[in-house]
């Protein structure tokens, strides 16, 4: 059985809102470092913490974040 | 699998005044090597000793009173982008001062703690006795302060330990466990197999799983740093 990873599209909608990682960071309240990680799909973020994400971007998780082969990134 | 971006705007922070650093692990070195020789000889006479108890209890109140005052000083209305920048810069750069701070344990701290235990001067009181276990507990009680809240203003708390910190700290954490079972699981058999050296297999146990969980959480702050 092939993992499943987290797949997101935190990068595109932040740059649809003209928004820097270092905005988006301090509008949820964590260091830019995590968005960065995040976009590139190293760390998965807490539920609460994609929820803030979805919130601060106008959207929703499932717009943000999908679920992708282990190949795919 | 598309390759990892970095953020440039992360990179000058890490990049940045390399030579500096250099200076200061060199300048940590020279002050770890001057101090053991000054123990050294402190033994020999009977002024040195106080002096250096004098001043190692105002290096120790002087770095609790800076974090009293960092952690429970009345707020005021502070400029959140600019406290949030600096935050920001020094969490760049904590992975540096950790991994400094763990050699500086590793290398002269803990073989320091072991040649005191194994050579006690019968002329040491109690209290010359806790100024050395200090001098060794100190700076592992700080690479652990670093690596929570513990020494951080609650502003810089935010930043410096958010979610991925807290992700990093766990993992550092376990792996200094799993440290602390296996030193101390040779320690044990050390002292069941010399008893003699039991006391000094003590720092060792102290020490390692700090060094080792500080370096963890090092890489990993640094990779994430660099993008993942």
């Amino acid at each position: 059985m092939s993992e499943r990873r987290l797949g997101n599209r935190l990068k595109d909608a932040r740059a649809a809102r003209g928004l820097t990682q270092a905005d988006l960071a301090l509008a949820v309240g964590v260091s830019r470092k995590t968005i960065n990680t995040i976009e590139n799909q190293v760390f998965v973020p807490s539920t609460v913490l994609a929820l803030s994400l979805a919130q601060a971007l106008e959207t929703t998780v499932e717009a943000l974040f999908f679920l992708g082969d282990g190949a795919q990134k | 699998m598309s390759p990892v971006q970095t953020d440039p705007a992360l990179e000058p922070a890490l990049r940045r005044n390399l030579w500096i650093w250099g200076l200061v692990v060199l300048g940590c070195g020279l002050a770890g090597g001057l101090l053991f020789m000054w123990l050294g000889r402190a033994r020999a006479s009977a002024a040195a000793p106080t002096v250096s108890h004098v001043l190692t209890i105002g290096a120790w109140a002087a770095l609790a009173l800076v974090v009293a005052w960092m952690r429970w000083r009345p707020r005021k209305a502070y400029d959140r982008a600019t406290v949030r920048a600096r935050a920001e810069a020094f969490q760049a750069k904590r992975w540096l001062w950790l991994v400094m701070q763990s050699a500086f344990i590793a290398l002269l701290l803990i073989p320091l703690a072991v040649w005191q235990a194994t050579n006690p001067d019968p002329s040491d009181t109690p209290i010359d006795r806790l100024f050395e276990a200090t001098l060794f507990l100190g700076p592992c009680a700080l690479a652990l302060g670093m690596m929570t809240t513990a020494i951080y203003s609650r502003e810089w708390g935010a930043v410096v330990d958010d979610e991925l910190t807290a992700a990093h700290r766990a993992s550092a954490f376990g792996l200094g466990f799993v440290t602390l079972l296996a030193a101390g699981a040779a320690a044990y058999i050390t002292a069941l197999l010399r008893p003699e050296w039991a006391l000094a297999a003590l720092p060792p146990v102290v020490g390692a799983p700090v060094v080792v969980a500080a370096l963890r959480f090092a890489l990993l702050e640094r990779a994430a740093a660099q993008g993942g």
